[in-house]
């Protein structure tokens, strides 16, 4: 997975799998999600948020830090640091 | 109240991430300090302050501290360092303005949250790399008696009012014997915990071992937040013995799992806070017996902060089961009675359900300022449960709180932030639990009768909910006008309007 390149559409995809599988949000499924939306915005919590980190490491193919993330982080943000270490 | 001390603690935290072994001497020096400071500012026995602590040295220097100098202390809650907004400092007001403390203690040179400071006078406890006198901590005395305060703990009412539940020194040690007996704690047990000390498992975790000499390892809160596997890392790494946590802690492990860990030592969890659904105890079971976790390790755990902290949890050893998609909570533990009854107060046969009542030497006096609880009465839990083969199984829950993460959060809380993110009039919102075994969780539902909606609205709630109640909402759906059932006079009835959300008629 790791030579798809991370574009908001991505992270957006990973979002609404996680959504559907009951661990973020249900209104993600079909709210539209944008580069400026952070994780505070989009209504995850700490606990939201591992979900989130988790996903993204198996999709980036490379070990992420538990304080990947931050609440005030954008998807664009998101999209940023992971094109770097990938 | 008597504390067996051990030789030392160890502090986890961002800048010790191995852990600190600090010697209970200093601790104790520490603690003499805090009581002269409290003294000298002017605090009486019988007095109550309040702690913005988060060192592990200066937590528990604050508490011992109160208490030599006579005084009952209170960790401020969680939702008092969250977001400055109007709401978040009417909260906080109102815990000031029933908590009444003579001052806030907090460590030199961290700074308070705005919607704390400027309440009351503040004073500084030196910092962690302060050179303090050691004293031998057997030469402490605490002035206490039985019927004094120990602590305040809030909790969220079901109105969302601030309520203080009043722990006094003998309700303390009732319930701290009860759980210590069942669990067989010994000087040779060491404690691992990383719950939030404003939490009546926080607490717990630090005086239970206490109250029988064994070890504690403290880890900081956001440490654990920032990397749960840091937890079981450190029973690892200082062969804890017991522990506490949520099971969603339980549940982020077994999908992040912790690698190169030796659990053989671990033999106790209290596992509460919130439901315990068994697929979430099987997946962690699971994915951590090869690394030495032995069954009957994890312990479904019931108990709230008006019993002080527990009500009934498992024999050690004894693997947890399942009936109706629950899991055991064990026997209630000694020196409590209880019944389930049903609507008419009549005690139900055994295996049904029913309002769980319980009475005895662990249970509170009452909330501080309010009126007090009947000590010959039975104090109903607010919460359902069924009894089978003398094990206590938690099937629900009547009180209008949600609970995620161990924490519990006021409806009326998250309510209030919703109907003011969409500009609504109050009472158009139901927050409220709908328990999913499938999922192994409580999905929060939050329902809105509102004319025009469209998905930004959910977007606009989920966000303004996560940041000013720190709360994660599953699902956010918007109602008919009048659908959401109320009372004659127009209170919402979130518990019928969870009903018809099961039954998929709202």
């Amino acid at each position: 997975m790791s030579d798809q390149t991370w574009t908001v559409d991505r992270v957006a995809a990973i979002l609404r799998e996680l959504a559907k599988e009951d661990e973020l949000p249900q209104h993600l499924l079909t709210a539209a999600i944008t580069e400026a939306d952070t994780v505070e915005t989009l209504g995850l919590d700490s606990i939201g948020a591992v979900a989130l980190i988790d996903r993204l490491e198996t999709e980036a193919g490379v070990p992420l830090p538990d304080d990947f993330l931050d609440f005030k982080d954008s998807v664009a943000d998101i999209v940023a640091r992971l094109s770097c270490m990938s | 109240m008597q504390i067996h001390w051990p030789d030392q603690f160890t502090f986890i935290g961002k800048t010790r991430p191995e852990g600190e072994a600090v010697p209970a001497a200093q601790i104790a020096g520490r603690a003499a300090n805090v009581a002269d400071l409290l003294r000298a500012n002017g605090c009486v026995p019988g007095d109550r302050i309040a702690m913005w602590v988060s060192e592990g040295e200066n937590q528990l220097a604050a508490m011992f501290g109160s208490w030599l100098a006579g005084v009952s202390f209170c960790v401020l809650p969680s939702f008092a360092g969250r977001t400055n907004t109007e709401r978040s400092q009417t909260r906080v007001d109102d815990v000031f303005s029933v908590l009444q403390p003579r001052l806030l203690l907090k460590t030199e040179g961290t700074e308070l949250p705005e919607n704390i400071a400027g309440q009351v006078p503040v004073v500084d406890l030196p910092g962690v790399a302060a050179a303090v006198p050691e004293l031998d901590p057997n030469s402490l005395h605490f002035p206490m008696a039985d019927d004094d305060i120990a602590f305040i703990q809030f909790t969220s009412g079901s109105t969302g009012g601030a309520k203080g539940a009043v722990v006094r020194f003998g309700q303390l040690l009732a319930n701290l014997t009860a759980i210590a007996d069942r669990v067989g704690m010994t000087d040779k047990d060491s404690m691992v915990s990383w719950a939030p000390l404003y939490h009546d498992m926080g607490l717990m975790a630090v005086l239970l071992p206490l109250s029988r000499g064994a070890d504690v390892v403290l880890m900081e809160t956001d440490h654990f937040v920032r990397r749960p596997a840091a937890w079981l890392e450190a029973i690892s790494r200082h062969r804890g013995t017991v522990t506490t946590a949520p099971p969603t802690s339980l549940k982020l492990l077994t999908r992040r799992v912790a690698k190169d860990v030796d659990l053989s030592s671990w033999r106790y969890a209290w596992i509460g806070g919130e439901m315990v659904f068994p697929s979430i105890l099987k997946g962690f079971e699971e994915t951590y017996a090869p690394m030495g976790l032995a069954p009957g390790v994890l312990q479904p755990t019931y108990g709230m902060a008006e019993t002080v902290v527990g009500i009934s949890c498992g024999e050690p050893g004894e693997v947890w089961s399942e009936q109706d998609g629950f899991a055991s909570c064990g026997p209630v533990l000694p020196g409590f009675q209880h019944r389930i009854v049903d609507d008419e107060g009549t005690p139900v046969a055994p295996g049904e359900r029913g309002y769980l009542h319980v009475k005895g030497a662990s249970v509170l006096r009452g909330y501080l300022g309010l009126d007090p609880f009947d000590p010959e009465d039975f104090f109903d839990t607010g919460d359902v449960a069924f009894e089978q083969d003398g094990r206590l199984y938690i099937t629900g829950r009547v009180k209008d709180v949600l609970k995620r993460g161990g924490e519990m959060f006021p409806a009326t809380v998250v309510e209030a932030v919703a109907e003011a993110a969409l500009d609504l009039r109050t009472g158009r919102a139901a927050a409220f639990s709908h328990l999913r075994p499938d999922l192994g969780k409580e999905e929060l539902v939050l329902l809105v009768e509102s004319r025009q909606w469209d998905d930004m609205d959910a977007r606009k709630v989920a966000g303004a909910i996560a940041q000013e109640v720190g709360v994660q909402m599953d699902i956010i759906r918007p109602a008919a006008g009048g659908r959401i059932p109320r009372t004659s006079s127009g209170k919402i009835m979130r518990q019928k309007a969870a009903a018809l959300y099961k039954e998929g008629q709202i």
